[in-house]
């Protein structure tokens, strides 16, 4: 394929990956343990800030040009990866100590709206931390001087490491949803004082849930902004967090399959899918509203007719233990099978 | 001290704004019993027993559960202690399957730590097949076999009690706290409900049962301990609270003993 | 106290606007229990809509507020008919007619963008003179703002107090169940709701607008969450209450510019609106009255 094409295909798969990881952290939160973070999106956000922060030189002083920002100590890959997945757990559990605890799930989808929305304004207007609307730029892509390969080369090596993290979540996601934690997780989601009366601590299963889609989020924040090279406000506010959720529903809420599907369709497929219209089709002033009524749309379609999603949460059947348990499960097998779905 | 009680209520007061729900109650629940717990609309019987279970917290008062204090502590770590506690209206995981309901209910999982679940299900694969095991005879006890991958949210009315039933014994309690297992239930199934509880006894749990369907009280419970107005009137057998005059009086205002 | 009266002037300019938004989006919510994040951008449909009647029509600017109230009542009754009642049918649960109205604000504001452009535009009309009063200084669209707050407020007060209909919305507010045991005609009184809330909605767009003078398809979206502030500060689902949470939010907004730094006034708002909702959610007029 020609270097064009080539590079335009790792972007899309970066994209993906990286997307993959952020429906998956949030599956975490919303999917598993129902709650509701409507400013998702600034944990991805924090992961590629911090990881810009620990990655880059010192700030440069402003009167020649620089820009202003805290930290600035150029860490070697992996360590600005891990400081954001750090920061990530961090601002989950702060998040979720104050807000998850006390709040219903209707003020809580308002108050992580608000919080959002003042830590946007709250940075874009500040400029000593992170060089406020303008934000960090030329961030370096990991591991480019250690490796020296042309960069072609270096991009996709670049793409295999992102997959590979994506690949990672998805696995960690798996052995936590079908757990015993991942069914205390669906039990408080169903009835959280049912839950507790059978001995669950809903907090701290719900913060672990919390800070965990946390760390997985800002990871992914952090692979994509190490490939981006520039994190600004513009690129993270309600609208990225509503993609999100609805990847997230559109996808399967509670399945981690639909987690994957749901990034696959809609940031990745759709959002970027748009850029490939030929540019005499549609004005070009068009397309972005048209993008986003057309999310809107498609949101409130699925949440009507198919709200478990395209792949719904899977029905637990405990097939591989009742079989060794060589259990009869006598004549009523016919009956069960047939009733699948809630009236 | 030892305790042949599993429960020693003393002093409990509970108010919401100016209301006196619960006020300066005591009193006591021996071990093995089916101890029912009665009084007309109004007495504090719900209150008491959401106090029991750690839903609410007392304003003042002790309770001790099997000698331990339990009285502020968090409705889960009294669950963990021994006590579990059914609820009257829909409390089941309306979207998990009837054999996943029961699956919740066992207490310290290896796997409900996120260290295990990470780690992989070797770690808690083994003590998952017993608890299934379990499980699966307490549905085949109840009668639910039949519904075991239906979702628990389609079941009807009398077979969600049934479960609630299953799923609070699956957790192996010390004590039952069943809060009006009859209460909206049809007569054929009060019967059954009836057998089965009945039959706990015999098992040497502790049973806590607030009840107004006399029938079942006076099938079941022995001893009895009546509230009314958030105090604790008179405890003692059917026949003794049938004859003490305070009971009768505070009943006559309310619905027949 | 140079800088203080003619914030306290701003503010109460701002606390009126906010005050007709905040009723509008309260009063509805307390009847139908639907919180409705798509009222913002229905405030921008009403701005543009009296605009269109004042640049296209060239018609005087109020004649196109009323243009944009009557349409927005209407608009509101029907998206609630067409678009949410459906939903509620299917016992779809609080958060997930939040995710619909909030996705349907979207779609409304990115339509007014594919329409009219993403620049700003403006009213045409004559600059108005200003009145000063108590050592403040307003513009005579300002005072009429403040007035048409008044009498808003005067109105809604009336309704909800000394009308059939407006007992009937209070009885829907605390008990929907019983509400529809006793006889009250639920699906009407509910349409009423979404009708006054929809021409508040208009008519806080357009004085929006005219406080501010230009306006795009993202305006009304941003004011939503100091909607939302004073509506939860005075209590949630009480309309008396967004009355008051908007003179408050209103008044610490601007005056809280003579402190930080003006493009940050609205965190004042915004903190306001977080600390209410973790140290009391009913709202503060709840905890006066209980």
């Amino acid at each position: 394929m020609s270097d064009a094409v080539a590079y335009y295909v790792i972007t899309l798969l970066v994209y993906m990956g990286c997307n993959v990881m952020f429906v998956l952290g949030l599956n975490l939160q919303f999917g598993l343990a129902n709650i509701i973070n409507f400013s998702y999106y600034i944990l991805v956000a924090v992961g590629g800030y911090f990881a810009g922060l620990v990655v880059l030189g010192p700030p440069q002083p402003v009167e020649s040009g620089g820009t202003e920002y805290l930290f600035g100590w150029t860490l070697p890959w992996p360590l600005p990866v891990a400081v954001a997945g750090l920061a990530g757990a961090v601002l989950a559990l702060l998040v979720g100590i104050i807000a998850v605890r006390r709040l219903r799930s209707d003020y809580l989808a308002v108050a992580t709206l608000v919080v959002g929305d003042v830590a946007w304004l709250l940075t874009g207007n500040t400029t000593s931390v992170v060089n406020g609307w303008n934000g960090l730029t030329g961030i370096p892509q990991p591991l480019a001087d250690t490796l020296n390969l042309p960069q072609l080369q270096y991009q996709w090596v670049y793409l295999g490491i992102v997959l590979g993290f994506a690949l990672l979540s998805f696995l960690i996601m798996q052995r936590l949803t079908h757990s015993p934690f991942g069914r205390s997780l669906r039990a408080i989601r169903e009835n959280e004082y049912t839950a507790a009366a059978c001995g669950k601590d809903v907090f701290r299963l719900r913060m672990t849930a919390m800070v965990i889609g946390g760390a997985i989020a800002a990871v992914g924040g952090a692979l994509f902004i190490e490939f981006i090279g520039t994190v600004q406000p513009s690129m993270w506010n309600v609208p990225e967090t509503f993609v999100i959720f609805a990847a997230l529903i559109v996808g399967g809420r509670g399945n981690n399959w639909g987690a994957v599907l749901g990034a696959i369709l809609v940031p990745v497929g759709f959002l970027e899918g748009s850029r490939l219209l030929p540019q005499d089709w549609i004005d070009p002033n068009l397309i972005d509203p048209l993008r986003w009524i057309i999310i809107g749309s498609v949101l409130i379609l699925v949440l009507y007719f198919r709200p478990q999603g395209i792949f719904p949460e899977p029905k637990r059947r405990f097939r591989k233990i009742l079989r060794q348990l060589a259990v009869d499960e006598g004549p009523g097998r016919q009956i069960h099978r047939r009733t699948e779905e809630l009236p | 001290m030892t305790d042949d009680l599993a429960l020693r209520v003393t002093g409990v007061s509970r108010s919401f704004g100016g209301l006196h729900a619960v006020a300066g109650c005591s009193f006591t629940v021996r071990r093995g019993t089916i101890t029912g717990l009665i009084g007309p609309n109004g007495a504090g019987k719900s209150t008491m027993l959401n106090l029991l279970a750690g839903a609410l917290q007392p304003d003042e008062g002790s309770i001790r559960f099997f000698g331990g204090e339990i009285a502020r502590l968090p409705s889960f770590q009294i669950a963990r202690l021994g006590m579990a506690r059914t609820f009257q209206l829909s409390s089941e995981f309306a979207r998990m399957t009837v054999l996943e309901n029961l699956m919740v209910a066992p207490l310290n999982q290896r796997g409900d730590s996120v260290w295990a679940a990470l780690l992989g299900p070797r770690i808690w694969k083994r003590e998952e097949r017993e608890h299934v095991a379990s499980a699966w005879s307490l549905l085949q006890r109840f009668n639910l076999v039949h519904l075991a991958h239906e979702y628990a949210g389609n079941l009807s009315g009398g077979q969600k009690r049934l479960l609630e039933l299953a799923r609070a014994l699956h957790m192996k309690p010390r004590l039952l706290l069943l809060d009006e297992p009859m209460a909206g239930v049809n007569p054929a199934l009060i019967s059954q409900l009836t057998d089965y509880i009945a039959a706990l006894k015999g098992e040497g749990l502790t049973v806590v049962m607030v009840e107004h369907e006399m029938g079942t009280v006076e099938r079941l419970c022995d001893p009895v301990i009546v509230m009314a107005q958030g105090r604790v009137l008179a405890e003692g057998s059917m026949a003794e609270i049938r004859a003490n005059e305070a009971v009768v009086t505070a009943y006559l205002s309310g619905q027949r003993v | 106290m140079d800088l203080l009266l003619p914030t306290i002037g701003f503010g109460l300019v701002t606390a009126s606007i906010l005050a007709l938004a905040a009723v509008g989006f309260t009063l509805q919510f307390s009847v139908t229990g639907v919180v409705n994040f798509a009222f913002g951008d229905l405030m921008t449909v009403g701005a543009y809509v009296a605009w269109l009647v004042n640049t296209g029509l060239h018609w005087n600017i109020w004649v196109g507020a009323v243009a944009g109230m009557l349409f927005l009542a209407v608009a509101s009754v029907i998206m609630n008919r067409l678009l949410l009642q459906p939903f509620i049918r299917k016992r779809t649960d609080l958060f997930g007619l939040l995710i619909v109205t909030f996705a349907f604000g979207l779609i409304v504001e990115n339509a007014l963008q594919a329409i009219f452009g993403p620049n700003y535009q403006s009213y045409t009309y004559s600059p108005s003179s200003s009145v000063g009063f108590l050592g403040m200084t307003f513009t005579v669209n300002q005072l009429i703002i403040i007035v048409l707050a008044v009498i808003v407020m005067l109105l809604v007060h009336g309704l909800l107090r000394y009308t059939k209909v407006g007992k009937a919305m209070r009885a829907m507010a605390d008990d929907p169940a019983l509400a529809r045991a006793c006889g009250i005609k639920v699906a009407r009184i509910t349409d009423l709701a979404w009708l006054i809330s929809g021409a508040l909605a208009g008519l806080a767009g357009f004085v929006l607008v005219l406080n501010t003078a230009a306006f795009a398809p993202s305006t009304g979206e941003g004011f939503l969450l100091v909607i939302v502030a004073a509506a939860v500060l005075g209590g949630v689902g009480r309309p008396y209450g967004a009355m008051a949470g908007a003179l408050i939010v209103g008044l610490v907004t601007e005056v809280s510019a003579t402190i930080i730094p003006a493009e940050d006034k609205s965190v004042a708002a915004f903190v306001i609106l977080i600390l209410v909702l973790l140290l009391r959610p009913q709202g503060i007029i709840a905890a006066a009255r209980g």
